[in-house]
């Protein structure tokens, strides 16, 4: 009997310590990406607030998956982010950007005792403008539950036209980056 | 009748601008962007004139700023020819203990325009203006560019050549104190890296021989810049001129500086080892900050002392003023100095102008 007890309390105890996923914070954090314009080597920096992101853990697994609003991209200069928008992300159609990672070498008991993980390799598949691609990248998530995630794309994967203006072309890969708060 | 026709068609087809290297504060490190010439300055592209009204402008639309405000707007003509030009001018005020003077100068007036071909670009500037609000009917600056790779240029031709900050005072000590103010086109030939980081240049020039310069100075000029962290440019210059046995060389630093979009300072430095052995320093700075879309409050600099034994040589000014792009075509600078010549007073004189510019 006293076996039983032990069993089930254990057992319970188990399920009510599966950690909880984290969840972001939308209004901390940002995403970013850098293009680069040629001939002239222009910087081309947009910004949006943070992707709604969520870690889930299992005992054996930990995963990310994150939802951008791409209506919420800026670069600065107005007409730019039209052009961005209407033109090339097409937004209307395709509103958002989603990139799933399946597998992050993050222990289940990562929320109960937060430890720094740094610049670790991810493989992820991003959706952006309908077209599902597998993307690499490097992860990192620090103790204060802030993430950060880095990596490139090529527009053409994604069946992007390649943005040009009045002479000024950009380059082909973009590099992607992201901040993201947990709670 | 000539005269009358290229002040008319300067009036009517103006296009110019100077090179803005601060625009480095939006992430723009190269000039060749926004400017036919790969050194800045001169005749914008069709991009460039995008950039007035979206970035540098108080207000104004995408139409307004193209050339005849798109009146004539052909995509046919626009993919090898691009016609511009300006017309600019100075009321300029001196108070001193001794004189109080007040002047209206025109400074440039002319029509610029590029032919295209593939990777080959043929630019001219028309109309040199001369004393008396006379223009004369002549070519100051042209060149020929051949532009085999994005980041690579070559030029041949007559034009300032790049050293230091190409900045719009003209004037100022590391500009005309070095010999590189308006009217100082030279000569030359000249390759440039524009990379994403670094941006390089180098080139061989001789001063055109004019009634009143009948000395030559051949010389060889490089510069290298380098962008860091985006919005800072550091650079490094040399000059090395011979002139009828006689030489004379130049080092310089600068850096550009866009602390944020709307805070910037630029900064140069140069040291010269002149023709009469002298060694001189030149420098100016200019702190800036656009308080609203197209307005900057402007802090400016400079110091000039072409030899440094000779207290007599020194010339150095410090002044506050704004820079106003109202609308896309119209550029205004006032500045207020404190200036001191030394040769002329131990006092400072107060100097005040400022330069109107309109542009196709």
């Amino acid at each position: 009997m006293k076996f039983l007890i032990v069993l089930t309390a254990t057992v319970f105890n188990f399920a009510f310590s599966a950690p909880k996923p984290l969840v972001s914070i939308p209004a901390k954090g940002k995403t970013t990406f850098e293009a680069v314009g040629k001939p002239a080597m222009i910087k081309i920096k947009g910004e949006s607030p943070s992707a709604a992101a969520l870690i889930s853990f299992t005992d054996s697994n930990t995963s990310l998956s994150a939802i951008l609003n791409l209506e919420l991209l800026k670069t600065g200069i107005d007409m730019r982010d039209d052009h961005m928008k209407e033109k090339y992300l097409e937004t209307k159609k395709f509103p958002e950007a989603k990139l799933v990672i399946a597998t992050l070498k993050i222990p289940s008991t990562w929320s109960a005792s937060p430890a720094p993980i740094k610049d670790q390799d991810f493989d992820g598949i991003l959706t952006l403008h309908g077209k599902d691609v597998p993307v690499k990248g490097v992860f990192s998530l620090n103790d204060k539950k802030i993430a950060q995630a880095e990596f490139k794309i090529k527009l053409t994967d994604f069946n992007i036209e390649i943005p040009e203006y009045l002479g000024v072309k950009v380059a082909e890969v973009v590099t992607i980056k992201t901040e993201i708060q947990f709670e | 009748m000539k005269i009358f026709l290229i002040t008319f068609f300067s009036l009517l087809m103006g296009e110019n601008a100077h090179a803005f290297p601060e625009m480095i504060r939006h992430n723009y490190p190269n000039c060749i962007a926004c400017h036919e010439a790969p050194a800045g300055g001169g005749l914008l592209t069709a991009y460039g004139r995008t950039i007035t009204h979206s970035v540098l402008s108080t207000w104004g639309g995408e139409k307004e700023a193209r050339p005849f405000y798109g009146a004539f707007d052909n995509k046919y003509t626009q993919s090898w020819l691009n016609i511009g030009g300006d017309v600019r001018a100075l009321q300029l005020y001196t108070n001193s203990k001794t004189t109080k003077q007040a002047m209206f100068i025109r400074m440039q007036t002319g029509v610029e325009a590029a032919v295209k071909y593939k990777q080959f670009k043929a630019v001219s500037f028309f109309g040199k203006q001369e004393a008396g609000n006379m223009v004369r009917g002549e070519s100051i600056r042209h060149y020929l560019m051949y532009q085999p790779t994005d980041e690579i240029t070559v030029r041949v031709g007559r034009f300032v050549p790049n050293f230091g900050l190409n900045i719009p005072e003209h004037t100022l000590a590391t500009r005309k104190g070095l010999g590189f103010d308006q009217g100082t086109e030279r000569d030359q030939i000249e390759g440039m890296w524009n990379g994403e980081r670094l941006n390089v240049s180098g080139s061989f020039s001789k001063t055109v021989k004019t009634e009143q310069k009948k000395k030559q100075e051949n010389a060889f000029t490089a510069q290298v810049n380098y962008v860091v962290y985006d919005t800072y440019r550091l650079g490094f210059n040399t000059w090395f001129g011979n002139e009828k046995q006689k030489t004379r060389e130049i080092y310089g630093v600068n850096a550009v500086l866009g602390f944020t979009e709307k805070l910037y300072y630029l900064s140069e430095f140069d040291l010269q080892y002149g023709f009469d052995n002298k060694r001189g320093l030149f420098h100016f700075s200019k702190l800036g900050y656009e308080i609203v879309k197209g307005f900057h409050l402007l802090a400016l600099e400079e110091y000039r002392k072409t030899d440094l034994k000779n207290e007599k040589t020194l010339l150095n000014a410090h002044g506050l003023g704004f820079q106003w792009f109202p609308r896309p075509h119209f550029d205004f600078e006032a500045i207020w100095n404190k200036r001191r010549v030394a040769q002329q007073s131990n006092d400072y004189t107060d100097y005040a102008y400022l330069m109107m510019h309109y542009y196709f």
